[in-house]
């Protein structure tokens, strides 16, 4: 998941410095989670996340996969739902996706909102006379929303 | 018979009666009349599957499988040994017994005792000796031999592995003599881990080492996807540190630093200079850090004798390129992975449990214990994440690390008692407490920088390979995620420095020599090359064609003297003809303006089609006075998805980055650049 920042988010008070925005996206997660999660970007397009996320259910679908067993078994077995997860100005974007998926494409979707904090890194740029003189932290809270697509399994 | 009977006898085809009653198919009768070709059948498919002429070992991934597995079992997994077994003896071929080395060497050993005896027998007695019997004579040319050695000042030992600090104040210090195999690394310096990847990878002969370039399986794509996803580990011991006690004024003249690196808060990553007053005094790219009275830099090895030779005449410098080894982490999870094999003592590290999006230049240093002696673990941690990555921008340094990393007595301690790799297989739990083993971690370029005393590199590459996910790399691999990354490689995308110029010229050498030894059919024709050398960016020619080009607008120009002459210049022919002529290979690039040498800059771009290295870079179209600059490094990025390339142009007045077109090195087409990112 990027951090997304949009102006109503930027910290209010003025600080001369390089603004670096630290990752939300920080855990290590286990592969199962990594492949059935997809994280929307406010850089991904509406129609390239859509496929990317039809690609994935159809890993699962035994009529479309019908070479690969990997997925039907083991460790993959316990899936029910794909995640998507989209925060701050990818939000809306991430709706529209769950509205496709659950009346166009007929799926069972859940949706599921929440924020997540993130640190935003301030670094003083010493070439500057008027910089900052230390490396500033600032955490901030962020929304974001997370769906849920049912996996369809006979 | 009549004949038309005859030939109508000869087409018909025998067959079997087909057990029609009545126009109905008799089902037993049928099976009983086919019953033994449908045994056969079946029995055959079973014998063929019995009989397959596969080996056990072609079953497992390519990964797993060994060059000796056909005839050493031991090359194969324990849980296959015995079919493997099964399978070799069921082959009769008889081994011919041939020589070996080793009996070879025996024969040539008799012989020469056989020489020596004689030798002996003729002079009767061995000089220098009257005792009589064989054991006093041994025990007085022992002492003999040991009062030799005992002039020659050998290195004292504290361990059984024999590690030792190789290090020298203001003189180059001696290579290492290495455990084994000496003969054979007296020119070229062995890693540590050598044995490990001369069997794994591409081994290359350079800068006075032999390390390794790239596994010898295809590994572009995994590579990358490991990166992104994982670990890769690089053993670089292969680049050069030395040490010197911190002064400000010498470390401000040879690298631009902040007051966090001068204070010891984090390291740098940057352009080295004789003095940094001078922009076009630049060395080459390294790595320094400042902390706890001493300066650490760690650079390429083909800049090290020239940066050495300018310290020496400034502060005492400690040679420690034998002395500090280092392992290169790439990927998300190489803290954590650290975290799985090593026990140290900092509060941070324990702690990473995360995907790392720490600084360029964060930096920790601690105390582990041998790795070989701990098992893997899981490493868990309930700090937050954010907490954490504040925690670690000022990150408490231990003293006992630092002294014991940077100080000669230090490193000779932590090799106490180091223990062989026999004795710890040996003793489950090893009753002798060992030493503590100071750590350097440092970040640059977006990579782990893993520093320790030289002879701890293997021990702890040793226990990364443990890790399942992780994957070891060589030097190709560090192109590759600079070069993904948009991150120019030194030396290669260094060409206004010497010695990326050196290397430019000898890519163009090899290149040529390659190409000589093609039979003439397989020769490709330079044609469209108008007189640019074929095999690397040829800034010798753009130099001179800017200049013919900027010099006048009339038709006719003088360019230099020949032969006493102004020599007059007609046209491109003739052009190209000068150039050829006074060709002197030296550099004559530069990023700052500078009288007689090529103003360039460099560029970040990608286009849509192939961009290889040593592609020239037109603007407008492709004409030789259109010729604005090469690439350097550049491919097929997967990170980008697309082709990229890092490369230099002119900075003549009308050159931007509009239009600008790439031609690959000896061919005719020509791809438009589609993005440019323009670089400081």
């Amino acid at each position: 998941m990027s951090v997304e920042t949009s102006k109503h988010n930027k910290v209010k008070h003025h600080i001369n410095g390089k603004h670096i925005r630290h990752s939300a996206n920080n855990r290590i997660k286990p592969s199962v989670e990594v492949e059935t999660t997809f994280l929307v970007k406010s850089s991904t397009p509406f129609i390239s996340g859509v496929k990317k996320i039809s690609k994935i259910l159809d890993k699962f679908n035994k009529t479309i996969n019908r070479t690969n067993r990997k997925y039907q078994g083991g460790e993959y077995k316990k899936v029910n739902y794909i995640t998507v997860k989209g925060m701050g100005k990818a939000i809306p974007k991430t709706l529209s996706m769950a509205s496709k998926f659950q009346d166009e494409m007929d799926f069972k979707v859940d949706i599921l909102t929440g924020s997540i904090e993130v640190l935003d890194e301030f670094e003083p740029d010493e070439t500057k006379e008027d910089s900052i003189e230390d490396t500033v932290y600032k955490k901030r809270k962020v929304s974001y929303i997370e769906l849920r697509i049912w996996l369809k399994r006979e | 018979m009549d004949k038309k009977s005859k030939i109508f006898h000869t087409r018909a085809i025998r067959t079997q009666n087909t057990n029609y009653t009545n126009g109905q198919l008799s089902i037993p009768d049928f099976l009983k009349s086919r019953a033994f070709e449908i045994e056969s059948f079946e029995q055959s498919q079973l014998r063929t599957k019995t009989a397959s002429s596969t080996r056990v070992f072609q079953s497992l991934p390519r990964s797993m499988r060994r060059r000796t597995a056909s005839h050493n079992v031991k090359r194969i997994p324990k849980r296959l040994r015995n079919r493997a077994l099964r399978e070799m003896s069921d082959t009769n071929v008889t081994k011919k017994k041939k020589i070996n080395g080793r009996d070879r060497y025996k024969l040539k050993m008799r012989k020469k005792l056989m020489k020596l005896a004689i030798r002996i027998r003729l002079q009767k007695h061995i000089p220098e000796l009257t005792n009589e019997t064989i054991k006093t004579k041994l025990k007085a040319l022992n002492l003999q031999l040991k009062e030799i050695d005992h002039k020659k000042s050998k290195p004292q030992l504290n361990n059984l592995m024999g590690s030792y600090d190789i290090s020298s104040v203001n003189e180059f210090s001696s290579r290492p003599m290495g455990k084994k195999y000496h003969k054979r690394q007296q020119m070229f310096v062995w890693l540590n881990t050598h044995v490990w990847h001369a069997k794994r990878f591409h081994m290359i002969k350079r800068y006075g080492y032999q390390y390794p370039l790239s596994p010898t399986m295809k590994c572009y794509r995994p590579m990358n996807r490991c990166m992104r996803n994982h670990c890769v580990a690089i053993d670089t011991s292969w680049y050069d540190c030395l040490t010197f006690d911190f002064n400000e004024s010498v470390v401000k003249s040879i690298m631009k630093v902040t007051n966090g690196v001068l204070k010891g808060e984090k390291s740098n990553f940057g352009l080295i200079y004789k003095d940094t007053q001078d922009p076009t005094s630049v060395i080459g790219e390294g790595l320094m850090f400042c902390s706890n009275g001493k300066v650490l830099v760690r650079v390429h090895p083909s800049i090290y004798g020239i940066l050495f030779n300018h310290l020496k005449n400034l502060v005492e410098v400690e040679d420690c390129r034998y002395a500090l080894g280092s392992i290169e982490l790439i990927g998300p999870q190489s803290l954590y992975n650290l975290n799985r094999i090593l026990r140290s003592d900092s509060p941070e590290l324990q702690n990473f449990v995360y995907n790392d999006s720490l600084r360029d230049g964060t930096t920790l240093s601690f105390t582990i214990k041998d790795p070989r002696l701990s098992k893997l673990i899981k490493p868990r941690s309930n700090i937050d994440y954010n907490d954490l990555v504040i925690s670690m921008s000022k990150p408490q340094h231990s003293q006992l690390a630092l002294d014991g990393l940077l100080t000669s007595s230090g490193r000779t301690e932590s090799y106490k008692d180091q223990l062989t790799t026999k004795l710890i297989n040996r003793v489950a739990e090893n009753p002798i407490s060992p030493a503590d083993i100071p750590v350097l971690l440092t970040k640059a370029q977006g990579k782990w920088i893993l520093m320790c005393p030289w002879f701890w590199v293997l021990p702890i590459f040793h226990s990364l390979k443990k890790i399942p996910t992780l994957k070891f790399g060589g030097e190709s691999q560090l192109e590759q995620y600079c070069f993904e990354r948009n991150i120019p490689r030194y030396p290669r995308d260094f060409p206004f420095l010497s010695s990326g110029w050196e290397e430019n010229q000898l890519e163009i050498k090899l290149g040529l020599l390659k190409y000589d030894k093609l039979p003439k059919s397989k020769q490709h024709h330079f044609d469209h090359e108008h007189g640019l050398i074929p095999f690397g960016p040829d800034w010798e020619f753009l130099y001179y064609s800017r200049k013919y080009k900027n010099d006048d607008l009339s038709s006719e120009k003088t360019m230099g003297e020949f032969n006493g002459v102004q020599r007059v210049i007609k046209n491109e022919l003739e052009l190209i003809e000068y150039i050829n002529e006074s060709r002197t290979n030296e550099l004559c690039v530069s990023i700052h303006p500078e009288p007689k040498k090529l103003h360039i800059k460099p560029i970040t771009l990608a286009v849509n089609g192939k961009c290889k290295p040593g592609a020239r870079i037109y603007q407008g179209s492709v004409n030789l006075f259109n010729l604005v600059g090469f690439v350097t490094s550049g491919g097929n990025n997967l990170l980008e998805g697309s082709g990229t390339g890092i490369g230099f142009i002119c900075q003549d007045e009308g050159v931007d980055h509009a239009n600008l077109i790439i031609r690959n090195m000896g061919s005719s087409n020509t791809f438009p650049v589609q993005r440019v990112v323009a670089k400081a």
